[in-house]
């Protein structure tokens, strides 16, 4: 005997198959799958090796070594674990709570319902959490660089928006407008609200880095002294082992009027030297014609070695593509030798609070 | 019949393994070993191959080589081993040996009680420590109740400390090195209770709020690590009192020697009086008290003439945390 099965209709099963659900509306609602399982329910279908449907109503798992539980589940990624309603996974070990979603990244681990993954061009993502959030999009089609938001994270909310490597997204929200008869709640024809798959007002989290060799001294033409330019870039993954620049840049995605408050606290190190770091304040903007500026910044506080005083931060956007912020650390100093030579390392979390900004 | 087995007709065989537990379901057929069965009393195999079910109420709901040994533990997918009792494990190859451990995805562990592992090679190692979504990180033994959020190589190895956007891989090539490259946040906390009369003495800030020690002050993990820390405080007298600031501060350490601090004071916030009456220290004592924050009198500060006060500290660190060399 090398099949287990209760109830002899349906397609034959597949090998060391254990089966034991008794009805079904369609012959191929069985463990046609080797090793796979289906505990009880009704109009399971699983096809994937080693598979388990443990119980529940019209599931169906293609992927192999997966599990599920509940009810209009389609599972075709592999070590993939869903228990609800009506969600789809395709992504690899992935696992999901909740009801409504639908996944096509590896590593996703969420909690939630009511919940859109817009991977597009984005489906590669990696290592995505989604804690406890409602409407969640990760990555959209449209992003011009594509960066795959690998590891972020999103905790509570509506409608976190990740779109960066490694961004932690918390308190995502939808703010009704009043007096806005224009733009309704979404999905609730009543006006009021904001319209859906804007990440309208939420609170986020990212870490720039950049890291350089000393550039090669000139002489300036005022002073006639030698000096050398130290200008770093600081990049979402920027600046690994001496490579200055090669990562991605810090994008922002706005299909709206929004403002952004960025809360900047950058360092920056002379390996096997001084260092200092700072904190500051951004302000950026998107006008309705989608413009980005950089409003506004100011440096809040400073510390550090006198050595490392004359170090500046600018905030710009980038001419390469017009909704990038270019962040650069920079100073201009007079080496204690001509072949004075060293290396910089910087790093800055950036923490903004966004928020939608029409006016209506 | 005490047992449901599909396979029992001659047990101690490879083919047919050995004798199940009593009260335990083994519906699975493939075996390479005889102990690869629900031995374990009123456990479950659900089916698979070469799983082992082998303690109380234990489970292997099916998939390929699992192995659930701890009481009323659980595993299912490929290769995982849940040993902790009401441990889980599933996905592929993780290990889930403390109490109440639960690891999710590929070739994660949890060997400490209450501890969870989830994404892809992470190892939890601090009681009731997390790591959620993320790649090759870990929580040290010290870092009880720490969660690492996403990123890669992180490290929580504080008590509580809350990690985020770590990328261990930026400054060590292909292997990635925990903790070279993260965001942090940590909470101190302090508390005196000053004579009615008397002057105030310092309020020392600790990750446990007890006198400082060894074990509750702050160590920086490695020997070359630049700190950055964005630090939120706020002291309250329980008098009715209360005041706030934020500091900038920077900490350097080279071959295990903090070698260069310095503080930015940014603002100060609360009532009139008591605003002014506190300031911030931060300072190193030396391994394994890299960092030791305290909140210090301005001079001689009587709070009350004829009645005690308790003095109540708390500050957030938030702390870019750099390999430097």
């Amino acid at each position: 005997m090398s099949r287990f099965v209760t109830d002899s209709a349906g397609d034959s099963r597949g090998l060391y198959s254990t089966d034991t659900q008794f009805d079904r509306l369609s012959p191929d609602q069985v463990t046609s799958g080797q090793y796979s399982s289906i505990f009880a329910g009704v109009n399971n279908k699983v096809t994937g090796l080693g598979s388990a449907v443990f119980a529940g109503y019209s599931n169906e798992v293609s992927g192999n070594y997966s599990y599920v539980g509940g009810q209009l589940n389609i599972v075709k990624g592999e070590y993939a674990c869903l228990f609800g309603y009506n969600n789809e996974i395709e992504g690899y070990y992935s696992w999901m709570v909740g009801n409504d979603n639908s996944n096509q990244n590896d590593f996703l681990f969420g909690f939630g319902q009511n919940g859109n993954f817009y991977n597009g061009g984005n489906k590669n993502a990696r290592s995505i959490t989604i804690l406890c959030s409602n409407g969640y999009n990760i990555g959209t089609p449209d992003y011009a660089e594509d960066a795959q938001p690998n590891g972020c994270v999103t905790m509570g909310g509506f409608f976190p928006y990740p779109v960066f490597i490694g961004e932690v997204v918390k308190n995502a929200n939808v703010y009704a407008v009043l007096g806005n008869p224009y733009i309704p709640i979404p999905g609730s024809g009543i006006a009021g609200g904001l319209q859906v798959n804007t990440n309208q007002v939420q609170n986020s989290q990212v870490l720039l880095t950049g890291e350089k060799l000393f550039e090669v001294p000139f002489i300036d033409p005022d002073t006639g002294q030698i000096r050398l330019t130290n200008t770093l870039r600081l990049q979402l993954e920027g600046g690994i082992n001496n490579i200055p620049d090669g990562g991605t840049n810090l994008t922002i995605l706005a299909p709206e009027v929004t403002n952004w408050i960025m809360t900047v606290n950058w360092v920056v190190k002379e390996l096997n030297g001084d260092v200092t770091s700072g904190q500051d304040n951004v302000v950026i903007g998107k006008d309705q014609f989608g413009g980005l500026t950089v409003q506004e910044y100011e440096h809040i506080a400073r510390v550090g070695q006198s050595s490392m005083a004359d170090f500046d931060t600018t905030y710009t956007i980038s001419g390469i593509n017009p909704n990038s912020i270019e962040m650069n650390i920079s100073r201009t100093v007079v080496p204690p030798n001509p072949s004075y030579s060293g290396t910089l390392r910087a790093a800055a979390v950036v923490k903004f609070t966004q928020s939608f900004a029409y006016q209506g | 019949m005490s047992k449901f087995s599909v396979q029992n007709g001659v047990s101690g065989s490879i083919k047919y393994g050995d004798p199940r537990g009593n009260a335990s379901t083994d519906m699975q057929f493939v075996r390479t070993a005889a102990d690869q069965v629900a031995s374990g009393y009123a456990s479950l195999i659900g089916g698979g191959a070469q799983n082992k079910a082998s303690n109380f109420y234990s489970a292997v709901v099916g998939g390929f080589g699992n192995v659930s040994s701890g009481v009323s533990a659980l595993t299912a997918g490929a290769g995982n081993v849940a040993s902790g009792e009401s441990s889980v494990a599933l996905g592929g190859g993780n290990l889930s040996s403390g109490y109440g451990a639960f690891t999710l995805g590929l070739d994660n562990q949890a060997t400490a009680d209450g501890s969870v592992a989830v994404g892809n090679g992470n190892v939890a190692q601090g009681v009731g420590s997390g790591i959620i979504g993320s790649a090759a990180s870990t929580t040290l033994s010290t870092g009880v109740g720490a969660l690492v959020l996403g990123g890669s190589a992180g490290v929580g190895y504080l008590p509580g400390q809350v990690v985020t956007n770590a990328r261990g891989g930026q400054y060590s090539g292909a292997t990635p090195e925990i903790g070279t490259l993260q965001v942090s946040e940590i909470i101190l906390t302090g508390q005196i209770e000053v004579p009615p009369g008397q002057a105030a003495s310092s309020i020392p800030l600790t990750l446990d709020g007890g006198a400082p020690g060894p074990t509750n002050q702050v160590g920086m993990l490695g020997s070359d690590k630049t700190w950055q820390i964005d630090i939120d405080y706020m002291v309250i007298g329980l008098n009715g009192k209360v005041m706030g600031g934020k500091d900038i501060v920077i900490f350097d350490k080279i071959s295990n020697i903090v070698n260069y601090s310095d503080k930015a004071s940014v603002s100060v916030i609360g009532d009139a009086v008591f605003k002014t009456q506190f300031t911030t220290n931060y300072i190193s004592l030396g391994s394994p008290v890299d960092f030791a924050m305290t909140i210090i009198p301005n001079g001689v500060v009587i709070l009350d003439p004829n009645f005690p006060v308790t003095l109540r500290a708390a500050a957030k660190l938030t702390i870019v945390e750099l390999k430097n060399n």
